[in-house]
């Protein structure tokens, strides 16, 4: 594995967009042609080396790029947006639409991750060690269909409508989540240590596991235990089959 | 002179049978109309008329020419590296259409009022589609009218005298009593006490009464007494007169949209007519605020494929409430410059946003002395859209008329917004092209 790191030195007023920090953007690229990539701010384009410090190598494969970012990237969107292959750590907090539209590779957050996370997501990992924002897993506006593959995984609490439209792969959030996680989910499983409010509204199938008590909506009808979980099957108005476990 | 069916650019009723008496350029009488469309026929009088172009200075606005005016207005958004131009549901399709060409050109983005109003609803339109209809449907077919969160005696007067509680229908021959009105709220508003039913739910509930109500038209059960603070019977009750009416129409106001739920409020309402129309006939309508705000999303759909919050950034249009609205742009300060047109976001936007419009330059193209115009780097006097000059808009059941013109503007610089507008694309096109 080759690894590359950028370390951010200037952030321009209108935040940053980084869809070309990805792996695929970086293999077989010379340190200099790296430098040169292009990054969005506004309605103006810059180049990498106007915003990060580059150090390191990169490899032939896509596969075996490893790419570290340093700094407050709390401002930077679209970092590892429709990533194959590879590894992306940042040691810090980011911005919206990490990993959107992702199928592999890894990416792990240090720090806070903002929303939209892994949206659209086929394949690969995201793992947030600190708290991430709204809309992880989700559909994109307009579209019906999130998630449908990979593993993401907020080690902290996340915002609402974790996992609308899912329809595969699985999302664990350790801390809390706010409302209407799992909204028109199809199929997948979600993960939570505790909820705020309405799960699953007009949830079709797929699962939801909760870790402590929770008091299921009316929406949900109770359909028996299953070890230390009670189930529920719902979203009942939408004849749906979804499940919701929650600890007892 | 007197005019006749004369349109009131105020709410999204757009009246358009108003009378109005004209005397050398000044209104004497207004007929017909209801208080806030009188008031806004009275503000072309307006002693804080914007009549000339005006530039900060220091503390202080002096007046500047025209030619001025829009030479300093295109080259503050052509500097711009992330400019906004915001506003427009008070301005004709037309004026719309060359701000969002402004938008594109200098590659920007744009929003307007619908983005903190009912853009809410546009987003749960575009999850689960709208089950909807004009407003000459509702007043010759239905017999069954619901408000839910939506107070239309005060915010739209002239609806239920215009639309649908009082007016003879082809179907509805004696009016108001061949109709039954429902008012769902959280407290009893004036269009509550004219119901024949109203059922009062607990703040921030909406959500849950909607899915009750979905339960109980499959004929299902549920264990809890009281959803909403409204009784299991009366939610049975609800669903059977929404089942065996003839032609249900729900209007839903701003009380769904900005409860907790939001957009899924909305979405579940929609739900719920949908599966509806297995019974019977039954259509939702938005209760639009502005007299063009359902305008705007039209012409920047046709525009751009999206209906608000578009940002040109890229060269090409992108959507993303929440991230591309004007109000997370201006929070997040990633916003440089700012154009505002027939709008008062100074008086309306919270606080943060509001701090941030004063830090950078602000182009105000307003009708009247505003918060915002007090916050502006550059004022440019607006024409009424409507009244000074001709307008199509659309009525909020997305119904495009024309409103014509019976008034001159009190300047002879520009005849409309549109034309304002033009003059400062057309300039920031001699700018970008180094035709200085």
């Amino acid at each position: 594995m080759k690894t590359m790191t950028l370390k951010l030195v200037r952030m321009p007023d209108a935040g940053l967009e980084a869809e070309n920090i990805r792996p695929e953007s970086f293999a077989g690229k010379s340190v200099d042609e790296v430098t040169n990539i292009e990054l969005f701010s506004g309605n103006k384009t810059l180049r990498l080396r106007e915003v990060f410090e580059v150090e390191g190598n990169t490899a032939e494969n896509a596969g075996e790029q490893h790419i570290i970012l340093e700094g407050d990237l709390s401002r930077v969107k679209r970092i590892g947006e429709s990533m194959t292959c590879g590894e992306i750590t940042i040691k810090g907090d980011v911005g919206y639409h990490l990993g959107e539209n992702m199928s592999g590779g890894i990416i792990t957050v240090e720090g806070n991750a903002g929303s939209w996370i892994g949206t659209d997501m086929t394949g690969g990992e995201i793992t947030i060690k600190g708290n991430a924002g709204s809309f992880i897993g989700c559909a994109r506006r307009g579209m019906s269909d999130g998630m449908g593959g990979g593993k993401i995984t907020v080690e902290g609490d996340a915002g609402s409508e974790v996992g609308d439209g899912m329809h595969g792969g699985e999302i664990t959030v350790n801390g809390n989540v706010d409302s209407f996680v799992g909204s028109y989910m199809k199929a997948g499983v979600i993960k939570v240590g505790s909820l705020g409010s309405r799960p699953g509204y007009a949830m079709m199938g797929g699962k939801i596991i909760i870790q402590k008590r929770f008091e299921m909506p009316f929406y949900f009808r109770e359909t028996g235990k299953e070890g230390d979980y009670a189930c529920h099957e719902g979203d009942v108005g939408f004849k749906g089959k979804g499940v919701i476990q929650a600890k007892e | 002179m007197i005019y006749r069916e004369v349109t009131c650019p105020v709410c999204g009723c757009g009246c358009d049978d108003i009378e109005v008496e004209v005397e050398d350029n000044t209104i004497k009488n207004v007929k017909d109309a209801c208080g806030i469309g009188k008031s806004k026929f009275g503000e072309i009088g307006s002693l804080d008329r914007v009549l000339k172009p005006m530039k900060r200075e220091g503390k202080d606005f002096v007046e500047i020419s025209w030619g001025e005016a829009i030479d300093a207005a295109a080259k503050i958004l052509v500097e711009a590296d992330h400019p906004l131009i915001y506003g427009f549901s008070e301005n004709s399709c037309e004026a719309m259409k060359v701000g969002i060409d402004i938008a594109e050109r200098i590659r920007g983005f744009v929003d307007s009022q619908s983005s903190h109003c009912h853009g809410l609803t546009i987003i749960a339109e575009q999850r689960t589609g709208l089950p909807s209809c004009t407003l000459g449907m509702v007043m010759n077919y239905a017999d069954l009218i619901i408000y839910w969160g939506s107070n239309a005696m005060d915010s739209h007067p002239r609806h239920m005298s215009r639309f649908s509680t009082y007016p003879r229908g082809i179907y509805r021959k004696q009016g108001r009593r061949d109709r039954k009105i429902v008012v769902l709220d959280v407290r009893k508003t004036c269009t509550a006490k004219i119901a024949n039913h109203f059922i009062q739910i607990e703040p921030n509930k909406d959500f849950e009464l909607i899915s009750a109500l979905r339960i109980a038209l499959d004929g299902g059960e549920i264990k809890q007494e009281k959803i909403a603070g409204v009784t299991w019977e009366e939610i049975k009750k609800l669903a059977e007169m929404m089942k065996n009416c003839e032609y249900g129409v729900t209007f839903v106001g701003l009380g769904l949209t900005h409860s907790a739920g939001k957009y899924n409020n909305i979405d579940n309402l929609f739900s719920l007519a949908k599966k509806l129309n297995d019974y019977t006939r039954f259509s939702v309508i938005p209760m639009r605020g502005h007299y063009n705000v359902a305008g705007f999303n039209e012409v920047m759909t046709w525009r751009s494929g999206y209906p608000f919050a578009v940002d040109y950034f890229r060269g090409y249009p992108r959507y993303n409430p929440g991230e591309t609205s004007v109000i997370d742009m201006l929070a997040r300060k990633e916003v440089d410059a700012m154009l505002s047109i027939s709008a008062d976001p100074g008086a309306h936007f919270p606080r943060k946003c509001v701090e941030r419009m004063a830090e950078i330059p602000l182009i105000s193209i307003e009708v009247a002395r505003t918060p915002t115009t007090e916050l502006a780097e550059l004022i440019i006097p607006g024409v009424i859209s409507g009244m000074e000059s001709e307008a199509t808009y659309y009525r909020l059941d997305n119904v495009p008329l024309t409103a014509k013109k019976f008034l001159d503007p009190p300047f002879t610089q520009t005849s409309s917004d549109e034309k304002t507008l033009r003059m400062i694309y057309n300039r920031i096109v001699e700018l970008q092209e180094g035709r200085v």
